[in-house]
């Protein structure tokens, strides 16, 4: 096919790339759907599927094989996590304004100038020999097309640059790159007209590939099934879709190729330009999860058999393989299917240069050359006024410079060299991200020392395994490094370093690499402190949900700058025009006059920062920020102040854990008080119940009595003197009972008379014996007293202490010994009391019985009849007048000989038993 | 996008990464064919299509059940 037409048509698809993109961004500007939909977005993330894809896949095919493949079924993979990582990277981004990658890790770790420069390097590095696979693949596929010199797609490199399509083809690149690329100053989220574009490049790849791919089946054999068969009848084709003797003795490489574009398709460069940069809404990824692997499906099915198709088309021809799907149409006079292919595999290969020109020309100029420009004085103060036209200037200069680095890396390598090798070559070089990258959005201990340590090791054993020895292969001192190792040792050979041998030199420089520099990153953020900076970022870029839900603002610089330095600095690096825009929109949103506004508080300040960054990164606007805001020092007054407020706090909060234990006490005693009350509260109740009992019983047997007297008038006398008597008796039960209760409460509740005297013992024992003497004969019970001669004085109530050996007695009398009844009386003078017992020889209290025998209502089961005996008032009165006297008393008793009581009583002054009386009733 | 439909989706990733790796491609690659493809071939792309399916019916699932006009984030 002739040149001119082929020149033609190019030159006419390119035409038509102009016209969509203004389209893209004037149906953009109009909020048209068209696009800003999923399927756009999808489609532009395609520009993973370069000329590598286009020619080379099948070129890999027939060396290998399915080995082609794991840079696909890597993406694949990952993409489901995508509503995780890349997802929060998108958040991220559009939070902080991030325009790169570069500024991602910068200002992840601390808006680290330091840092956006590395990776930017690492990016430009790392993505040249990408570019120049591009280079060699559209300079190849024209050459193979016009059927120009090495038109079986062998570069000649014997050409000098004048003679070479590829250099023509270079500036071609430059010029269209520059003229598509950079018409804008603010980069992030904002090049509509770019996406469209590389949307609409990956359609027609696609279908340019499954053209060829349908020709080949379907054209050049009957069917796919025909395809195999005849392939199947070839040894050396039918070993490549065996497991065994093939990808089984690769499953490393597939392995590590699985692994690094898994990474790739998150950290190149371009797929994060369009991925997280480019998106315009965070739902899209919903879609593309499922829509990319669709597109990445379709591109790779027809591979294998254009491969195989191609392996016996040429049979024993030298036809390199990058170009079957060119040469394949062509081998059959399809000129305008080749042509198609051609502009397909064109559209492979620029949308590829325009984004990774692009995302590495804004990377290099925020963070490689503003911060130079910031620095010299002369753009802060004076100068141009307008910096943004130097910016764009900056942009372009560099993406002439990325070129032609691609074209020398181009013209350097060997010319053997496949178009995977080199691509992947870069994938090794994005895959150094990943531990900063993903360490940044899900670690917080991540710091700017780790990422520096890994970046810079992981970067250095990069370029020592790939890229050097590939671009020193020709020379003796590159022969001598790869096979002797630097200086001779062997332990430095580029493809076996450290002794590690048998691997393929990607598997083992991907392993290398990114194992030092995942440790590097994790024992340097370990062994090391953030800066106060970095330590913010980290928890803001870890934890952005929360943020993001919260307020919209994020930034960190805070403090107040004169609004005219604010306007003037958005004036140089925005230009006019975009600045005022932005300005006025501020402004009517917060109901601004801008013409009297003085000060920018922190708010605008922010907002300024937030746009400048969209432009030059955020390293670098963080540096002009910080020029103009009056960041005013803490001083040693507010340190103090934060200090006091620090010390009050504390002091407030131990105020409030002491009150809170008082509290605790006071709700204890209240609960005791309670649980004290509710017993009293039954005890009155079973007492109530007790003496309505008692009461009930006398009051029965009078009633009975009395109804028996009064309903028989006629009774016999005998018998009605009986009954009276029983009637009288059983009265003086209820007085008694009555009087006793009362006594009992008198006393308990401290209402009681006391009449204190000196009251002589020797007197009052013999005095209560005479009162019951009547009762002591009628039971024929013997007593005998022990008094002492003398008088045996002690201070209480004659009365009282009366009642208390009363009761005793007549206890003793009740139980004693019916037959032959003993009780015996004593009284001992002690030092500071008298002992009182009275003894007799009845049928004594069980041990069990003893301990209650003092509380009111225990009363005595004689066990002989089997019946209670007395009120259960008397032990407990007696036991209570003993108390008053602040006296003892005590019972000692063997079941079946008898009982002792024993009472102690003091010898008190009048005055202290008015103390004991008080306290009592207290 | 709901905690359970991105537990799933991630689950789905670990999964397709062992089934892409050895050695379950020792079970794929057997010799043979499948409908007159390679059945290593053949295995493959119809793990891959098996994948997708998922992909977009988990994702679907998630998107039907958020009312219509929920704002986006």
């Amino acid at each position: 096919m002739s040149t001119s037409i082929v020149l033609f048509v190019s030159l006419g698809y390119i035409g038509l790339l102009f016209l969509i993109a203004a389209l893209g961004e004037k149906f953009s500007k109009q909020g048209k759907k068209l696009v800003r939909n999923p399927l756009v977005y999808s489609l532009s993330l395609a520009v993973y599927c370069t000329a590598w894809t286009y020619y080379g896949s099948v070129g890999k095919a027939t060396e290998s094989g399915l080995e082609f493949l794991p840079i696909y079924l890597g993406p694949v993979i990952i993409a489901p996590l995508w509503v995780i990582i890349l997802r929060k990277m998108i958040v991220i981004a559009k939070s902080e304004r991030i325009s790169s990658i570069a500024d991602f890790v910068s200002a992840r770790y601390g808006k680290s100038a330091f840092l956006g420069g590395l990776v930017s390097l690492i990016a430009i590095a790392g993505t040249i020999p990408y570019i120049a696979l591009q280079l060699k693949a559209i300079s190849s596929s024209f050459s193979v097309l016009t059927q120009q010199p090495g038109d079986t797609g062998v570069f000649f490199s014997g050409l000098t640059f004048y003679q070479d399509t590829a250099f023509y083809i270079t500036i071609f690149l430059a010029i269209f790159t520059i003229l598509f690329g950079t018409r804008h100053v603010e980069v992030s989220g904002k090049q509509t007209g770019l996406v469209t574009t590389i949307a609409f490049e990956s359609i027609i790849k696609l279908i340019a590939f499954l053209a060829v791919g349908l020709f080949v089946c379907f054209g050049l054999f009957d069917s796919p099934a025909d395809l195999f068969q005849q392939a199947n009848e070839r040894a050396h084709i039918r070993e490549l879709w065996l497991f065994e003797g093939g990808i089984g003795n690769r499953i490393w490489t597939w392995l590590w190729l699985i692994l690094i574009s898994m990474m790739a398709i998150l950290f190149l460069p371009r797929q994060f330009h369009i991925s997280v940069v480019e998106n315009q809404k965070l739902t899209h990824v919903n879609s593309a999860i499922w829509i990319f692997p669709l597109y990445l499906f379709l591109i790779n099915l027809f591979v294998l058999p254009i491969a195989f198709g191609g392996m016996m088309v040429f049979e024993g021809q030298a036809v390199e393989a990058d170009t079957f799907v060119l040469n394949l149409p062509l081998s059959q006079g399809k000129e305008w299917l080749a042509l198609l292919v051609f502009i397909g595999g064109l559209s492979a290969s620029t949308s590829m240069v325009i984004v990774a020109t692009n995302a590495l020309s804004i990377m290099a100029s925020n963070n490689l050359l503003v911060p130079l420009l910031i620095r010299s004085s002369a753009a802060l103060k004076g100068g141009a006024s307008d910096i943004s036209g130097t910016l764009q200037a900056l942009r372009r200069l560099i993406i002439v410079v990325i070129l032609f680095l691609a074209y020398t890396y181009f013209t350097s390598i060997g010319k053997g060299v496949s178009l995977v090798s080199i691509g992947l070559v870069s994938f090794v070089a994005a895959a150094q991200f990943a531990p900063s990258m993903l360490g940044g959005l899900f670690w917080r201990g991540g710091n700017h020392t780790g990422v520096t340590v890994g970046l810079v090791a992981g970067f250095c054993i990069w370029a020592y395994t790939l890229p050097i020895p590939a671009l020193l292969e020709n020379s003796a001192f590159g022969q001598q490094l790869i096979h002797e190792g630097l200086f001779g040792w062997e332990v430095l050979k580029p493809f076996e370093l450290f002794g590690l041998s048998g691997l393929d030199p990607i598997s083992h420089a991907a392993f290398w690499s990114l194992f030092i520099n995942t440790t590097g990153y994790i024992i340097g953020s370990l062994y090391s402190k953030p800066t106060a900076i970095g330590h913010a970022q980290a928890n803001l870029f870890v934890g952005i949900y929360r943020y993001t839900a919260r307020h919209n603002d994020s930034a960190l610089v805070r403090g107040k700058a004169p609004f005219h330095d604010i306007r003037l600095l958005l004036n140089r690096f925005l230009g006019y025009s975009l600045s005022e825009e932005m300005l006025n929109k501020y402004a009517a949103r917060h109901d601004l006059d801008l013409q009297k506004l003085q000060e920018a508080n922190p708010d605008l300040v922010a907002y300024a920062e937030k746009l400048l960054v969209s432009v030059i990164g955020s390293s670098s606007a963080r540096v002009l920020i910080g020029s103009i805001v009056k960041e005013e020092p803490i001083n040693l007054f507010e340190v103090m102040n934060i200090l006091d407020e620090t010390q009050q706090l504390m002091r407030y909060s131990q105020e409030l854990e002491q009150k809170s234990t008082e509290l605790e006490r006071t709700s204890q005693e209240l609960k005791l008080a309670n649980d004290k009350l509710r017993e009293m509260d039954l005890l009155k109740d079973e007492f109530i119940t007790t003496v309505t009992h008692e009461l009930r019983t006398p009051i029965t047997s009078i009633r009975s009595f009395s109804n028996i007297l009064l309903d028989n008038p006629d009774l016999e006398e005998g018998r009605k003197q009986e009954f009276l008597a029983i009637v009288v008796q059983e009265s003086k039960r209820i007085s008694r009972l009555i009087n006793q209760i009362l006594d009992l409460e008198k006393m308990e509740s401290g209402h009681a008379d006391w009449n204190i005297s000196e009251v002589d013992l020797t007197k009052l024992i013999p005095q209560s014996v005479r009162n019951l003497r009547t009762l002591i004969d009628q039971n024929r019970i013997v007593l005998t007293t022990g008094l002492p001669k003398e008088p045996c004085i002690v201070i209480g109530d004659q009365d009282r202490l009366m009642q208390v050996f009363i009761n005793l007695l007549s206890n003793a009398i009740k139980f004693c010994n019916p037959e032959e009844g003993e009780i015996s009386v004593r009284l001992d003078k002690q030092t500071s009391g008298m002992m009182i017992s009275v003894t007799d020889n009845g049928i004594g209290i069980s041990p069990e019985v003893q301990p209650y025998i003092f509380d009111k209502f225990t009363q005595f089961t004689d066990h002989t009849t089997g019946r209670k005996q007395g009120s259960g008032l008397g032990l407990s009165i007696t036991s209570r007048i003993v108390q008053v006297h602040k006296g003892t008393i005590e019972v000692e008793s063997t079941p079946g000989q008898g009982t002792t009581f024993r009472i102690y009583l003091p010898v008190l002054s009048e005055s202290q038993f008015e103390l004991i009386e008080t306290k009592t009733t207290s | 996008m709901k905690q359970r439909t991105t537990a799933r989706l991630a689950g789905l990733a670990g999964l397709a990464f062992l089934l892409f790796n050895f050695p379950f491609l020792k079970i794929w690659g057997k010799e043979g064919f499948i409908l007159g493809i390679p059945r290593f071939i053949f295995n493959i792309f119809f793990i891959w299509a098996i994948l997708m399916v998922l992909i977009f019916l988990i994702a679907r699932r998630d998107v039907r059940r958020v009312p219509p006009n929920r704002p986006d984030q």
